[in-house]
């Protein structure tokens, strides 16, 4: 484990490697209302 | 030295027919003019059993492990015959893997050296470097253990201990297509035409990366490598290789980082000057962690704010835009 410190910042612990943000899979925000899932409805047979 | 071409295709054929045909149709083909490929594989682990069956079939120990240069903390080094593309470079490595079993990419265990023809000047080197450290998709804080190989301290071609090295002095194979221009004038206008020689213009000069690790590091380092060494034999991509060389020296000096480009990133020589080498050494692995921490820790502040942008996203970016632009002259010709 490395440390960086740059004017101005805290220093900040830095493993060995770490996956460039860059090139990291970006997380797409989901629906802010979650979907319903379908439902049928019952059909109501005459009596 | 390396095995044959036709050796290793033969061999791979076995385990991935249909990507060896593929390979084997692309393998000298040169891609935008893009110098070519040769790899080397280093693998650290001690456990040698994944490439015993590869190499017993490719004619044994003697024949295919007799290049007396490795990686120190490597048990063995494949040298692998070079291909004319970066792609036709991965598709060899993921036969590789097929054969072996072992992932190729991504592994601690492997260091995936790519060589380029010719010998960029010490600049050129730490733009390569610095290039590849930041461009990757993996950010990693290297120590001289991880770098130091065989002609580290040789006393013929020393070469220090650096993330780039030249070439020991062996051979190189010239028969991959190098494109060279000349200009002319037409009604009072000066234009560039693009003439394809057949051979490379180097006699065995090489630049070596030695720490490459993924599809992505290969593909920059060929990029770069192309660029880099046409701006210095006035090639065909002469003008925008300059063009690079400026913007990634523009881009270092708004982080304050292009009195870096200063450090040893090549040891240039052959003669061994022990204490010389040792203070070069230390300048140059310095260097080369300053920036990565100040990568690091630009991009830690970023990701805390919930934003974009910084060092790594301006690399990526530079070497999408030269990448783009190769492409567009290369079918604009």
């Amino acid at each position: 484990m490395n440390t960086a410190h740059q004017p101005g910042s805290q220093p900040i612990d830095i493993p060995g490697s770490v996956p460039n943000p860059v090139h990291e899979p970006r997380q797409v925000p989901g629906p802010a209302n979650p979907v319903k899932t379908p439902t049928r409805e019952p059909v109501k047979e005459p009596v | 030295m390396y095995v044959p071409f036709s050796k290793f295709l033969s061999v791979l054929n076995v385990v991935c027919p249909g990507k060896v045909e593929e390979l084997a149709c692309s393998c000298l083909a040169v891609e935008y003019g893009c110098v070519p490929v040769g790899l080397k594989v280093q693998y650290l682990s001690r456990n040698q059993k994944p490439f015993t069956g590869l190499i017993a079939a490719l004619g044994g120990n003697i024949e295919v492990l007799k290049n007396r240069y490795k990686n120190k903390r490597a048990s063995l080094c494949l040298v692998l015959p070079p291909v004319g593309s970066a792609r036709a470079a991965i598709l060899f490595l993921e036969c590789l893997e097929k054969y072996t079993g072992i992932p190729f990419f991504g592994n601690p265990d492997i260091q995936i050296q790519v060589c380029s023809p010719g010998r960029l000047g010490n600049r050129d080197a730490g733009i390569l470097t610095l290039g590849f450290l930041l461009g990757s998709d993996t950010l990693r804080m290297y120590n001289l253990g991880d770098l130091s190989t065989t002609f580290a301290f040789d006393q013929d071609v020393a070469r220090g201990i650096r993330m780039v090295i030249y070439d020991g002095g062996g051979s190189l194979v010239k028969e991959f297509e190098w494109w060279d221009c000349c200009t002319a004038s037409y009604s009072f206008k000066k234009i560039k035409y693009r003439i394809v020689r057949e051979q490379l213009p180097f006699s065995y000069e090489r630049t070596d990366v030695l720490a490459c690790s993924s599809r992505v590091d290969i593909e920059n380092v060929n990029l770069m490598a192309t660029l880099l060494v046409h701006a210095m034999m006035g090639g065909y991509w002469q003008d925008i290789g300059l063009g690079f060389a400026k913007d990634m020296t523009n881009l270092l000096l708004r982080h304050e980082l292009a009195g870096h480009l200063d450090a040893p990133w090549v040891h240039t020589e052959d003669k061994l000057d022990i204490h010389k080498l040792f203070h070069a050494n230390g300048l140059f692995i310095d260097a080369m962690q300053e920036v990565g921490a100040y990568a690091l820790d630009e991009a830690e502040r970023i990701r805390k704010r919930g934003g974009t942008g910084g060092i790594l996203y301006e690399v990526s970016n530079l070497l999408r835009k030269y990448r783009l632009e190769m492409v567009r002259q290369s079918y604009a010709y």
